[in-house]
């Protein structure tokens, strides 16, 4: 096992290494010198060809390719993910001080979104072609149609304007969490119906499932102790991609809700081009899904018995 | 300094406007059914006992910008925290603040007297020495402004007179001194790194939560007339929608700057009022005439630009895109700034007639798709713009289509569209610059003088030795207000009726929402220059 999960950490090397060359391939390659970009932010004005000059030589943006990607990859590994041109302040801090705010609301909705999935898929796959599968299916198919924006402005008109009990926006005590908190939780957890009814209807088709009937083992020991555990397993896969995708791609919920995380930060900056950033949090975000894929490679191996015996090479001595 | 107009908004915020539209129109229906304790108003004039005000103000300013940070709370947001030496009214005319007179002491040096009764709110009078630590950490990086102030301009000559002497020639300065990033500091502050700064205003801040809000108390030692409210919490709400359902929920006593787009959704609704300044901004249109090499472009030909200012039809676009929430205006600038002389200018009128035949004599007949062409080049015209509504840009492309042109549209991010005016990459470029001083040549100055160290003014200027360039040079050195209102006019009329540099499309009022028992508000028509002191809640 042990020897596993170190080959998993090695094979994140090359991965990072690439990610961090997309990030870096980023300013390169984009139209528009950033010597330029930067000075005119910094100065509010067109700088002069000597400013120009003098900042791709002090920043060295004249060095050769190869030096320039190793000083950014040696910076990345320093923690120096370069400074923000718009706010002046080094980027890991900005990213930092911002993703709290942005897991406060991520986690939560995550494990709501995970909860509601595997409660209304089960329930619907052990209900399939009832009233209340039919009605799980249509409420997932206009969950997952509706787009994010609306389904807030929706919640904060019931639940804030004609309502009154939950705060429009902003953040403060538990009760701002709640509409951001369902409104991502709402827009993820169709997909997650739909793959757990579908699972789970596959399962309860296996000869397994069907063998424990036969010898009378209670349905509900079945369910529960044999059959979910099993139906989750590609659940937990695209969950956890979710979830990264949560961590990296709230912008519009937290524009809406005037919550402080790192989408709306992130999204101002590309449209400022604002590249130190955009670099940085490309880096982060893939560094957010590796981790989360590494996770969930080392969930597989407590959830499928078959990795497992692959993992720890058991397979091997059969 | 330029780019900050019309930038209030992030573009993350902006939503397809039939949703925001629909969304609002679902909320007030259902509001109006369900009826609402402040429906209808109910109160009376007797002010509140408690005087706080929440005001939902879009994004957070400082957040993003180095150079705005180092104003909180003054720029962009004002919070009547700090005080200029002259300020600017609401009829863009100058008048005394800190500074109770100012006179020009030599060829480029201008003598303030301050105003023996001001004091810093912990009730330490002003001094000389305070404005000139302000002067110096104004000029300070990062920099901010055209005023050519260098770090020893100002200089102390007694305990109540200051002169300030620019790097270069600017007879400019008092009408450019009264914006608010020249507002006077306590010596030792530097809101850049602590906004808890000490300052003269009706207000002090108490706390600073960044995209979240910023929170001002009474100056309990205001050394002018006392303001009206004890607190005042400014809440960053990004999302222009949200904001409105902020102020519906009573969440928010006030929001500033409602869209013109979604002001119909709430305008009807019981217990909120719209208040509306004069105009402060202009939607308009800069003409690129060459590329940055220097290139003549196509709208170099002066025919072309008159008919591309011709075939506009202005009246229908306030009336029908912007709902009337605005007016038919023929300067580039906010008229009252040119005082009396605004009238010099005239605007082209709409005339499409016209505008074909400037076409046709200028040799671009009509083909058979009814593009216009000339020599096998189809008449096409490209139109940028970054953060204005959609429809604008879609307006001006139906009004051009009309008389034969060609227009196609580029919405571009902020970095782009910055890559875009300074490289000349467009014809048109559809922005709304706002009047945030008193200097009526401020515009002309910076978007269509050479050496206007704007933008690359070169693509948009109609050239050296021109008329136009010699009249703009000539209100720099202006010493009569009115004569330089007169030849700004004069200047703006060349530019405007004679050159066609620019098309103005409409001028736009600030528009604030707010509930009834809100009282008290003078409205400003520059966002940057608004005051909070005279407002007051009723019960």
């Amino acid at each position: 096992m042990t020897g596993y999960v170190l080959r998993r950490l090695l094979s994140l090397v090359p991965t990072w290494l690439g990610i961090s060359l997309l990030a870096f391939l980023l300013a390169t390659l984009s139209p528009g010198d950033p010597a330029q970009l930067i000075l005119n932010a910094q100065l509010d004005q067109p700088p002069t060809p000597v400013q120009i000059e003098a900042f791709r030589e002090a920043n060295g943006l004249d060095d050769p390719f190869l030096v320039q990607y190793g000083s950014f990859v040696a910076g990345l590994l320093r923690g120096d993910f370069g400074t923000s041109f718009r706010t002046g302040e080094p980027v890991l801090g900005e990213l930092a001080a911002r993703f709290p705010s942005t897991l406060q609301i991520t986690v939560p909705a995550f494990a709501l979104a995970l909860l509601l999935a595997i409660l209304i898929g089960v329930l619907s796959a052990l209900r399939r072609n009832s009233l209340a599968d039919h009605t799980s299916r249509v409420a997932a198919l206009v969950s997952d149609s509706v787009p994010s924006f609306v389904l807030a402005y929706l919640l904060i008109i019931v639940f804030s304007v004609q309502l009154g009990l939950l705060p429009v926006a902003g953040k403060g005590g538990w009760d701002h969490l709640v509409l951001p908190v369902l409104t991502l939780a709402l827009a993820t957890t169709a997909s997650l119906i739909r793959l757990t009814r579908s699972s789970f209807l596959e399962v309860l088709g296996e000869d397994y499932v069907r063998t424990a009937r036969a010898m009378g083992l209670h349905w509900r020991t079945i369910v529960f102790r044999n059959a979910l555990k099993n139906a989750l397993i590609p659940v937990v896969t695209v969950a956890a991609l979710l979830f990264a995708g949560f961590v990296t791609g709230t912008a519009i919920v937290e524009t809406v809700f005037a919550w402080p995380g790192v989408g709306k930060f992130v999204v101002d900056s590309i449209f400022a081009r604002d590249y130190a950033v955009i670099q940085g949090f490309v880096v982060f975000a893939g560094t957010v899904f590796v981790v989360v894929n590494l996770l969930v490679d080392l969930l597989y191996v407590r959830l499928d018995p078959r990795v497992r015996l692959s993992a720890t090479g058991g397979h091997r001595g059969r | 300094m330029w780019r900050r107009a019309g930038w209030a908004r992030s573009s993350v915020g902006q939503r397809p406007l039939r949703w925001t539209a629909l969304l609002l129109g679902a909320a007030l229906v259902t509001t109006a059914c369900a009826g609402s304790d402040d429906a209808g108003g109910g109160q009376g004039d007797a002010p509140a006992d408690i005087q706080e005000l929440v005001v939902g103000y879009s994004e957070d300013p400082w957040v993003d910008s180095e150079s705005d940070r180092k104003r909180i709370p003054s720029y962009p947001l004002n919070a009547d925290v700090c005080e200029t030496l002259v300020h600017l009214g609401t009829d863009y005319q100058l008048e005394p603040t800190l500074a109770t007179g100012w006179e020009q002491a030599g060829d480029n040096t201008f003598r303030f007297t301050l105003d023996e009764d001001a004091t810093f709110s912990d009730g330490r009078p002003l001094t000389a020495e305070d404005v000139e630590y302000t002067m110096d950490y104004t000029v300070q990086e990062p920099s901010t402004g055209f005023s050519f102030l260098g770090a020893d301009s100002a200089e102390v000559v007694d305990e109540r007179t200051v002169e300030i002497t620019p790097e270069e020639p600017n007879l400019r300065l008092v009408e450019q001194i009264n914006h608010p990033t020249y507002s006077v500091l306590s010596p030792g502050d530097d809101p850049l790194n602590d906004a808890n700064v000490t300052c003269t205003g009706p207000f002090e801040v108490v706390s600073y939560t960044p995209e979240q809000e910023l929170v001002v108390e009474r100056n309990e030692n205001y050394w002018g007339e006392a303001p009206e409210l004890d607190k005042i919490t400014f809440r960053f709400f990004p999302d222009d929608t949200t904001r409105v359902l902020a102020l519906q929920n009573g969440e928010v006593d006030l929001i500033t700057d409602v869209p013109q787009g979604i002001l119909a959704t709430i305008e009807d609704q019981p217990g909120i009022k719209i208040q509306e300044s004069s105009v402060g901004n202009v939607t308009m249109i800069y003409v690129a005439r060459r590329d940055e090499a220097g290139t003549p472009k196509l709208l170099a030909d002066p025919a072309l630009r008159r008919a591309v200012a011709a075939s506009i039809d202005t009246e229908a676009f306030v009336n029908g895109v912007l709902g009337g929430n605005a007016e038919v205006i023929d300067t580039v600038s906010p008229p009252a700034v040119l005082g009396e002389f605004a009238d010099m200018v005239q605007g082209v009128d709409y005339n499409p007639a016209e505008a074909e035949r400037l076409l046709d004599e200028a040799g671009w007949p009509r083909q058979g798709d009814g593009i216009r062409a000339k020599d096998g080049r189809p008449l096409t015209l490209e139109i940028v713009y970054a953060r204005i509504d959609l429809t604008v840009a879609e307006f001006v492309q139906s009004q051009l289509r009309e008389v034969g042109i060609d227009a196609r549209i580029k919405q571009l991010d902020t970095g782009a569209y910055s890559d875009a005016i300074d490289s000349g990459d467009f014809d048109l470029d559809i922005s709304q610059p706002s009047q945030n001083d008193a200097n009526p040549a401020f515009l002309l100055a910076l978007r269509w003088t050479l050496d206007g160290s704007g933008a690359n003014t070169s693509i948009l200027s109609p050239g050296p030795g021109t008329t136009y360039q010699t009249l703009v040079e000539r209100t720099l050195t202006a010493t009569d207000r009115t004569e330089l209102q007169r030849q700004a006019a004069e200047a703006m009329h060349e530019l405007v009726d004679v050159e066609v540099g620019g098309i103005p499309l409409s001028g736009n009022y600030r528009i604030f929402a707010m509930k009834d028992t809100v009282q008290g508000v003078e409205l400003h028509p520059s966002g940057t220059n608004q005051r909070w002191a005279s407002v007051f809640r009723t019960e």
